[in-house]
């Protein structure tokens, strides 16, 4: 019996061991559920933290306690502290780099909240001396959460129950920190989106505004592209007034518009007019008048060249019974200091007043056809130049072609000059030396005019003598001839000149020179002479054969004729009698 | 042997360069006329010299005194001086060996040195063609006044300065 009243009295204080047990769990799952619903409504992460804390120290009676709650790559935090003394909680808010990086290294943080054991021993002095319990606990992807807690005032170390209940409530405080942070990331997010959806908001309208006026560049562009297209082919001034009137008129609306330009330079006024009843023609001053009017009046004052100025007050400056119609919009454009004009425009059929940015496009098409106008203007400057060096070259090809002339005959003349200053060294060095050509020329010279006086002379004779080219006469031996002699069957004649005859002569000779043949032959011979009796002559020298000459006209008179061979040699040879 | 100052200046004086150039001169000229109007006789007087070829007679007669008129001209106006000097003296050292032959052969005719109709030949007229002979040497080697082809190369020479 009293076994089994010692071991109901053990069931019974188990059992109230175990009431205890549970029912300090339903108070400790009671705070638990408290405190997860207090902390819903709260937004500042330190005041979570506070408000475990208090549950904490209420619930554990703990004299203190602290949460840092840090962002594990920034090393910053926030600290919230309970039942610290002031010197404590600055060393801690001081130190809270140090205790993340010694507490809370990001490569070993739990998800769930854990113990740091022992506190004692790793504590370096960071956290409060009097530290009971450290956990440690990861609440998202940056921050992790460190709380700490102070001895019971009870002094009871922390129990089984106790220290889940402490594991519960830190996490608990981690889950509320981590979904206070996950809010504040949404609302931070939220109002990242408000703000970028103002700023889209803003962006469409300045978008919406710029595409506007891209629209207006485009077609502004476009205009100034078409524009620039049609004056291309052009190069005569007229045609390009002509193109510009109707194309501003046409941008613009207008049904009545003239341009007016103005040339000091040639003296010149061109103009061009649209929907009005003709345009006047101005003279230069006229014109003159009417541009110093338009730039008293437009908002420059003063143009520089290429550039276009609008008038103000158009009507005014630009009466319409000078113009002819009533001008709305007026511009002054100044190519250069010396072509300069105006266009007037009348009231466009659309808008009654042109935008800024229409008079731009006008500004623009007028600078736009001003270039144009220059262009086209050099182009004639380039063809009046080209005709003036079209002519400048044919007259320098004249010249080109009169110097080369005169080049030639220079040459000519230098080359003769060459040629006589060589005859005149030559003739220099020549003077006054003998040279053998000289005597061969004098030669060849005496030879040509002998020859050809001679071949007109009465007196000329044969250039060799007749015998050459004549029949020898019938020859006779000395022996032959002395025994015809001796039997008067012959007469004998002495052909060699007198002075030869007379130094030595066949005894029975008769002397007969051939040079006077004519005469002696009829007075010594002829009529004595006759007919069978053979005439023998005799008589020949180097250089002269008598014998031959005489026998030759002796043969014209007699027949019997014959000469000596050998002559007065032969006959003195043969030992026959000679005379002297 | 040294010859004189006053003997040298006067055999080569200008002046009598030109004295025997145109002495000379004139005297192939003067020659030579009577011979280009009858070569006939000229040539019956080369062939009397016989020392001419019977072929070579009436050639050397009709062109002989043509060169003697040339070179004569030529040396009275003082054109190709020395040339004309040296062909006068070439043709006078002829004309003396053909006498000096002549004489020593005993062959007895005339001169014909200007005409046909001369006296015959002697020592004279060898002596009076070496005279010339001499008279032609100094116009030669010495220079003569008035030489025309100097003045022509003297103006011809200011003409190209």
């Amino acid at each position: 019996m009293a076994l089994a009243e010692s071991a109901l009295r053990e069931a019974i204080e188990q059992a109230s061991r175990a009431q205890a047990d549970l029912d300090r769990r339903v108070f400790h799952l009671k705070a638990l559920h408290d405190v997860a619903c207090e902390l819903s409504g709260l937004t500042q992460p330190r005041k979570i933290m506070e408000t475990v804390l208090l549950t904490a120290m209420g619930l554990f009676g703990v004299t203190c306690g602290l949460a840092v709650l840090i962002n594990v790559r920034t090393r910053q935090g926030h600290l919230a502290q309970r039942g610290l003394s002031g010197p404590e909680a600055e060393d801690c808010e001081r130190n809270l780099a140090r205790i993340a990086e010694h507490y809370l290294p990001e490569d070993s943080l739990p998800l769930h909240a854990e113990f740091v054991l022992p506190a004692k021993t790793a504590d370096p002095g960071l956290l409060p001396a009097d530290t009971a319990v450290i956990l440690k606990q990861k609440v998202d992807g940056s921050y992790a959460l460190l709380s700490a807690v102070g001895p019971r005032l009870s002094g009871e170390p922390f129990g089984e129950a106790d220290r889940t209940a402490l594991l519960n409530l830190a996490g608990t405080m981690a889950n509320a920190l981590a979904q206070n942070l996950f809010h504040r990331e949404i609302q931070h997010l939220s109002a990242g989106l408000i703000r970028q959806g103002d700023e889209l908001q803003v962006a469409q309208q300045q978008a919406g505004r710029a595409r506007a006026t891209l629209d207006r560049q485009i077609f502004h562009l476009q205009t100034l592209y078409e524009f620039t297209a049609e004056l291309s082919p052009l190069v005569a001034t007229d045609k390009l007034l002509e193109a510009f009137l109707l194309t501003v008129m046409g941008t613009f609306g207008a049904s009545r518009g003239c341009v007016l330009l103005c040339d000091r330079q040639r003296g010149t006024v061109l103009s061009a007019g649209r929907g009005i009843p003709g345009p006047r023609e101005l003279s230069l001053e006229e014109a003159e008048k009417l541009l110093y009017r338009g730039f008293q009046a437009t908002e420059e004052r003063r143009l520089a060249p290429m550039s276009a100025g609008f008038i103000l007050d158009p009507p005014s400056v630009f009466p319409e019974s000078e113009l002819g119609f009533a001008v709305h919009t007026a511009a002054l454009f100044t190519v250069d200091d010396a072509l300069l004009g105006v266009v007037a425009l009348g009231p466009p059929l659309s808008q009654p007043a042109l935008s800024a940015e229409t008079r731009e496009l006008l500004r623009g098409l007028t600078v736009n056809w001003m270039v144009f106008l220059k262009n086209a203007r050099a182009f004639e400057t380039i063809q009046a130049l080209n005709e003036d060096l079209s002519r400048t070259n044919a007259d320098l090809r004249r010249t080109i072609a009169d110097l080369t002339e005169a080049r030639h005959q220079i040459r000519i003349l230098e080359v003769a000059k060459i040629r006589l200053k060589q005859l005149i060294q030559r003739e220099v060095e020549r003077a006054g030396r003998f040279r053998p050509a000289d005597v061969i020329l004098m030669v060849i010279i005496s030879t040509v005019l002998a020859l050809a006086f001679n071949y007109t002379s009465p007196n000329g004779i044969p250039v060799l003598p007749e015998a050459f080219f004549q029949a020898q006469a019938p020859r006779i031996d000395a022996l032959t001839a002395h025994r015809m002699l001796s039997r008067s069957e012959a007469v004998l004649v002495d052909a060699r000149p007198s002075e030869l005859f007379q130094q030595k002569h066949i005894a029975e000779a008769v002397n007969i020179p051939a040079a006077l043949f004519d005469v002696i032959f009829p007075m010594k011979l002829g009529p004595a002479l006759k007919p069978e009796q053979v005439v023998l002559i005799y008589g020949r020298t180097f250089s002269k054969r008598y014998d031959d000459e005489v026998a030759q006209r002796l043969l014209q008179r007699h027949d019997q004729v014959r000469v000596l061979e050998g002559g007065l040699a032969a006959w003195e040879e043969k030992g026959f009698a000679v005379s002297p | 042997m040294k010859w004189p100052g006053w003997l040298k200046a006067s055999i080569t004086h200008p002046l009598l360069g030109l004295l025997l150039r145109v002495y000379v001169g004139g005297v192939f000229i003067y020659a030579s006329m009577y011979k280009i109007n009858y070569p006939g006789e000229f040539a019956e007087t080369i062939a009397s010299y016989q020392l001419v070829p019977y072929w070579a007679v009436n050639f050397m007669a009709l062109v002989m005194p043509w060169a003697e008129l040339v070179s004569g001209i030529l040396m009275v106006l003082g054109v190709r001086t020395k040339s004309a000097a040296a062909a006068i003296g070439g043709m006078l050292v002829m004309f003396s060996l053909a006498i000096l032959i002549t004489l020593l052969r005993g062959i007895p005719i005339g001169c014909g040195c200007f005409t046909s109709a001369e006296e015959p030949l002697g020592w004279g007229t060898l002596g009076r063609d070496l005279l010339w002979l001499t008279m032609t040497l100094q116009v030669y080697f010495f220079p003569s006044a008035l030489q025309l082809e100097g003045r022509l190369v003297k103006s011809l020479q200011e003409v190209e300065a």
